[in-house]
């Protein structure tokens, strides 16, 4: 790679290195943009922090893993099976674990979801450890070298596949949060829970949807990562990935998603071709704090 | 909250600190002394992040980085020729520089905003140590020849009870107490006069205070160790999981904490690792529910059930 | 229709009503008047479910209200417009108003409770696609009553509704209600530290201090009485 790349003509060489990096981090990005979607759901709507969601997206990831290798199911198509699944895996948890937070104050209440969501991190990838052992697993399909060719510019199918379920995926969530009265009162409870209250909407139902909802998508991504390697580890990696693009989105906003996740694949990649592959997670978490420190709102978000 | 111990408390506070003390005379193998030894480091980090955390109310994952460039100060300081307990300050005061230049802008950072930015720096601390300072560090053989356990064992012990004397006395003074008004309700404390930045920035200099010393206990301890070790996130979790257990706020609760991690730990070494990480975090999610006073707490229910107990006059 | 008594409620360990007791009667307007920080906000947010009585019983044309939650209590025919509106401010107006909608009978009825709206309030079939935050007060307010009619309620409770709104549109609001009143037979329960207007536009009101109820009786002889003028109406 390109560690010292200050001097840089337009060279067909460079330039292709460098579409080429920028391609990869655009896909990467469009990932990112799928893991942070569950988080930034269920923390827009009711203030939880789950950071426990990486590790749910992992579980996702094996159980996609364990459909091909017992039943030959594709990883996409494995999307239709373990979402349902995974929702009612979210209700679950909502009702045994999170509904105890209800009794709490909405400062504890907030400081206390991120320290169960913790508690979840601990607990769900060392079990996956227990019962898979930590080897890493693939799915590898007929499809997994595959790129399309366009004079040297690699574009991986698995890559394209992504970007294109990015956007149908926040595409099918935007429409259902403003077409339908449902989406539209998750967005309502997400402003004011009590005016929503007073309006006949039933928030504590709302709240458990919506969880469950945010838990559900996890199984997206899962199925990707499947493709892609996925160990135990992987729980503890992604946190960081999806904190910084919702904080670049800016909490709430589920549409900019998409533009954070590519943000932040573009800075990554950017990242890799001036200072070398591994500074590309601190050149992410740069961006990260400095947003934080000075823009928090995020791309999208408005000031409060 | 352990209020005034009782004079029950203090006499069995004198009885195990001197049991500690006089432990090595009676017990050589170094099984033992090294159980004590990570007892005694966690319960100094832990305390750290219950300044932070448990007094003043602002969750902090950032303490690796505190605890990781406590160890690095510490460590160049000695090999450098300092002795052992100048590296030791060393270490606490790179600790607090570092805190001084990266540390204070987060404090703008409410709640989790804040949990996540100093997680975010902890973990850029990772990386660059990662990066810019690979491989591993060896003791000189100069060093080499006069470790001893034993004298390790007294230093962590010493500064340990040290620890557990400065929080409880910071408790109970007035900038503890300016702290805990934060932690309870900021815009309240405000309010009524607190200057909320300056008592956080307080509280962040003495935890990464006491993260640097625990770091600097950690540097002159391991005979060599890779670099970034002491900044793994895990220096940032554990804290965090020990203070909890233990009894957020309290003075006890750390070393409580960390006595039950240690000995967790060591119960399932040899089988699994995994399943003491699992049952912690299963006991750490009951606590957060139902025992929001942790192990200090159900300790503080069982002594008011006793005939000198406080509550009487409540 | 609606009947209070015996309620007692309490922040956390603070009390803010004592034993009160409030009867109202169908198609009535009832006026709740009281200084500042007198308990009158907190008794309709606990008629409508947002905090529970500690003890004492809400009843509304025989259900009891005090054990239902909320949205139960919008579907049994219960509306509140908040303090302070409590628009949902980055939802557009149309959003609003279906918001209001949202139990299954307003659902229903929505098309025609839009075209009752548009005729009441005509300004905000303008705005329809606007954001509710971007309004104007007193826009916001007739969009925070449309938005509470739209649940087809038979008794609406509004809360300060004159607060920070000019004098032009407080009357227009209150001539509105009034409409509303005749055409629905819609009951109505206002809060109001303006006591002057309240008192025009209801029928009976109920004096509340500290918590308390001190005093009710009709809107004339609550006008022309001595303590009421020299403790309200000189101020306001």
């Amino acid at each position: 790679m390109m560690s010292n790349a200050l001097i840089w003509r337009w060279g067909s060489e460079q330039v292709k290195t460098f579409l080429q990096i920028l391609s990869y981090g655009l896909m990467s990005g469009a990932l990112y943009g799928l893991i942070a979607l569950g988080l930034s759901l269920v923390f827009g709507v009711m203030s939880y922090l789950n950071v426990a969601h990486g590790a749910l997206i992992i579980l996702g990831a094996y159980l996609s893993f364990w459909l091909y290798q017992l039943w030959g199911i594709d990883p996409f198509p494995s999307i239709l099976l373990v979402f349902p699944l995974f929702f009612a895996l979210g209700l679950l948890l909502f009702k045994g674990l999170f509904a105890a937070l209800m009794k709490f104050s909405e400062g504890d209440k907030i400081k206390n979801s991120l320290l169960i969501s913790f508690g979840i991190l601990l607990i769900l990838p060392n079990t996956i450890i227990l019962s898979w052992t930590p080897d890493e697993r693939a799915v590898t399909t007929f499809y997994s070298g595959a790129v399309v060719d366009l004079l040297g510019w690699r574009l991986p199918y698995t890559g394209l596949a992504t970007v294109a379920l990015a956007v149908a995926v926040i595409a099918a969530l935007h429409v259902f949060l403003t077409r339908t009265y449902f989406g539209k009162s998750i967005r309502a409870v997400s402003q004011d829970f009590e005016a929503a209250g007073y309006m006949g909407i039933n928030v504590p139902r709302t709240y458990m949807v919506s969880f469950a909802l945010g838990v559900a998508l996890a199984s997206i991504p899962g199925a990707i990562v499947a493709l892609q390697g996925i160990n135990p580890d992987l729980a503890f990696a992604l946190p960081n990935k999806e904190l910084i693009v919702v904080i670049l989105a800016g909490v709430g906003s589920i549409n900019g998603l998409l533009g954070a996740g590519l943000l932040l694949g573009l800075v990554e990649a950017m990242g890799v071709f001036f200072l070398g592959a591994a500074y590309r997670e601190a050149v992410g978490l740069l961006l990260f704090v400095l947003f934080l420190v000075y823009r928090p709102q995020g791309l999208v978000g408005r000031k409060t | 909250m352990t209020g005034p111990i009782g004079k029950l408390g203090i006499g069995i506070s004198c009885l195990i600190t001197l049991a500690l003390l006089l432990f090595p005379l009676f017990v050589k193998e170094e099984y033992y002394l090294n159980l004590i030894f990570l007892v005694s480091l966690y319960s100094i980090l832990s305390h750290s992040w219950n300044v932070f955390g448990g007094l003043c109310g602002q969750i902090s994952l950032g303490h690796a980085a505190f605890f990781g460039v406590g160890a690095l100060s510490c460590r160049y300081a000695w090999i450098a020729g300092a002795p052992l307990p100048a590296a030791l300050l060393m270490g606490g005061i790179g600790s607090v520089l570092v805190t001084c230049l990266v540390g204070i802008p987060t404090l703008k950072l409410r709640s989790h905003y804040f949990a996540i930015g100093t997680l975010a720096m902890a973990m850029i601390a990772l990386i660059t140590v990662q990066n810019q300072l690979p491989g591993v560090n060896f003791l000189p053989p100069e060093l080499m020849a006069g470790y001893s356990v034993i004298s390790r064992y007294y230093i962590c012990v010493g500064v340990g009870l040290a620890a557990i004397l400065f929080v409880g006395a910071l408790k109970h003074s007035k900038i503890g107490l300016a702290m805990i008004s934060i932690r309870e309700d900021e815009d309240a404390a405000e309010a009524i006069g607190i200057n909320i930045f300056r008592y956080k920035v307080v509280a962040m200099a003495i935890s990464a205070f006491l993260a640097g010393l625990a770091g600097g206990l950690f540097a002159i301890y391991y005979v060599s160790f890779y670099r970034y070790i002491p900044f793994e996130l895990t220096w940032s979790f554990d804290p965090l999981l020990i203070t909890f257990i233990g009894g957020s706020g309290t003075v006890l609760g750390p070393v409580l904490g960390s006595l039950c991690y240690v000995i967790l730990r060591e119960t399932f070494a040899l089988s699994m690792g995994q399943l003491s990480v699992i049952i912690f975090g299963a006991v750490f999610i009951l606590i957060v529910l139902f025992f929001p006073k942790g192990l200090s707490g159900l300790i503080d229910k069982l002594h008011a059930g006793g005939p000198d107990s406080e509550t009487e006059k409540q | 229709m609606l009947e209070l008594q015996g309620i007692n409620v309490s922040y956390g360990d603070l009390q803010a009503l004592w034993d009160m007791a409030i009867t109202v009667a169908e198609g009535e307007i009832v006026a709740l008047i009281g200084s500042n920080g007198a308990g009158k906000s907190t008794l309709l947010k606990t008629i409508a479910g947002g905090l529970k009585p500690k003890a004492g019983t809400v009843t509304f044309d025989g259900v009891r209200l005090d054990m239902l939650s909320s949205h139960e209590i919008v579907r049994a025919g219960v509306a509140l417009v908040p303090e302070g509106r409590r628009l949902f401010p980055e939802m557009t107006v149309l959003e609003n108003l279906e918001m209001g909608a949202f139990v299954e009978r307003a659902r229903k009825l929505k098309k025609e409770s839009l075209g009752r709206m548009f005729e009441l309030f005509p300004i905000l079939e303008n705005r329809l696609k606007q954001s509710a935050g971007t309004l104007s007060g007193g826009e916001q307010q007739m969009l925070a009553i449309a938005r509470a009619l739209m649940s087809r309620p038979r008794l609406i409770m509004l809360d300060e509704m004159s607060l920070g709104l000019a004098p032009i549109a407080v009357k227009s609001i209150y001539d509105t209600l009034i409409r509303i009143r005749r055409a629905t037979k819609i009951t109505i329960l206002v809060v109001e530290q303006n006591v002057r207007y309240a008192l025009k536009v209801a029928d009976r009101g109920y004096i509340i201090e500290n918590g308390r109820v001190v005093g009710h009786g009709s809107a004339t002889v609550l006008t022309n009485s001595d303590d009421v003028k020299r403790a309200y109406l000189a101020v306001g």
